[in-house]
């Protein structure tokens, strides 16, 4: 079995439209894709007990 | 051992965000490393836990291409460097995990991340240390019928999710292995807002394959 070779980008997309593909795919279903601060910790979830 | 980022070609140079301009090469290297240590703490304490069981807790961030220092890495650690070919491919990568130095190691310098302001690179890169876990908790459990099944897993994406795995420069025996990591890569960040369980958007094929194979239960 091979190994994974990575993160590759698709071919003429950016890290932005990764970053939008993932909003959309969150506000389809009603979450909100808007980016925290993302050194802040999640307020009251389960990844703050480490 | 991994040049002072200052030694760096245009490293920072590639960087053009408005709260990131201030953040000299050093800072921003130094942003990396929280930003993977704060993706490491987002997920689920069980698969924290099954990656410390097999000590691939390993994660770090660098700014240079990934294949040439990765083959550095494990020359240094006795293994034998893999073809050019299979180099230059890590080294277009922007993160990558590395079985067996149980590492996961993220390229800040990558021109993917250039246009990004710093909270979208934080996502990004955090985006991208999730999929980079996916892979290490997956690999050994997908099956080689799951690798065989990449197509048909492609056609029960997301279409803008199978349109990325498919114009990334993936081989089909990888198609399988890119889905799951993506899949858990959007489960981590979903649960960080507080949604778990199936998306609505993911097929009860995919999100069962993934709750086998990465061993997903949130």
């Amino acid at each position: 079995m091979s190994l994974p070779p990575g993160y590759l980008l698709p071919e003429g997309k950016s890290m932005q439209d990764i970053l939008r593909m993932d909003a959309e795919l969150l506000s389809s279903e009603g979450i909100d894709p808007q980016l925290p601060s993302f050194e802040e910790p999640p307020e009251g979830s389960e990844a703050d007990s480490d | 051992m991994e040049p002072p980022v200052d030694t760096v070609p245009g490293f920072n140079a590639v960087f053009g965000g408005e709260n990131r301009e201030s953040m000299n090469d050093a800072e921003l290297l130094a942003f990396a490393k929280r930003v993977v240590d704060r993706a490491w703490a987002d997920l689920p304490p069980a698969d924290r836990s099954l990656l410390e069981a097999i000590r691939a807790e390993g994660r770090d961030a660098t700014a240079r291409p990934l294949g040439a220092y990765t083959d550095e890495l494990r020359r240094s650690a006795g293994y034998a460097s893999f073809p050019v070919a299979e180099q230059q491919r890590q080294d277009a990568a922007a993160g990558l995990w590395i079985p067996e130095l149980r590492l996961v190691l993220l390229n800040v310098a990558h021109p993917s991340f250039q246009d990004l302001d710093q909270r979208s690179l934080g996502w990004a890169l955090a985006r991208v240390a999730w999929h980079e876990w996916g892979h290490a908790l997956a690999f050994h459990r997908a099956t080689s019928e799951d690798v065989s099944r990449g197509r048909e897993l492609l056609a029960l994406a997301p279409p803008s999710m199978a349109e990325n795995v498919r114009s990334a420069d993936y081989r089909q025996r990888e198609y399988t292995h890119e889905i799951v990591a993506e899949v858990y890569a959007l489960l981590i960040n979903r649960r960080r807002r507080g949604a778990t369980g199936r998306p609505p958007w993911l097929s009860t094929e995919i999100y069962e394959l993934v709750r086998r194979v990465v061993g997903w239960n949130q």
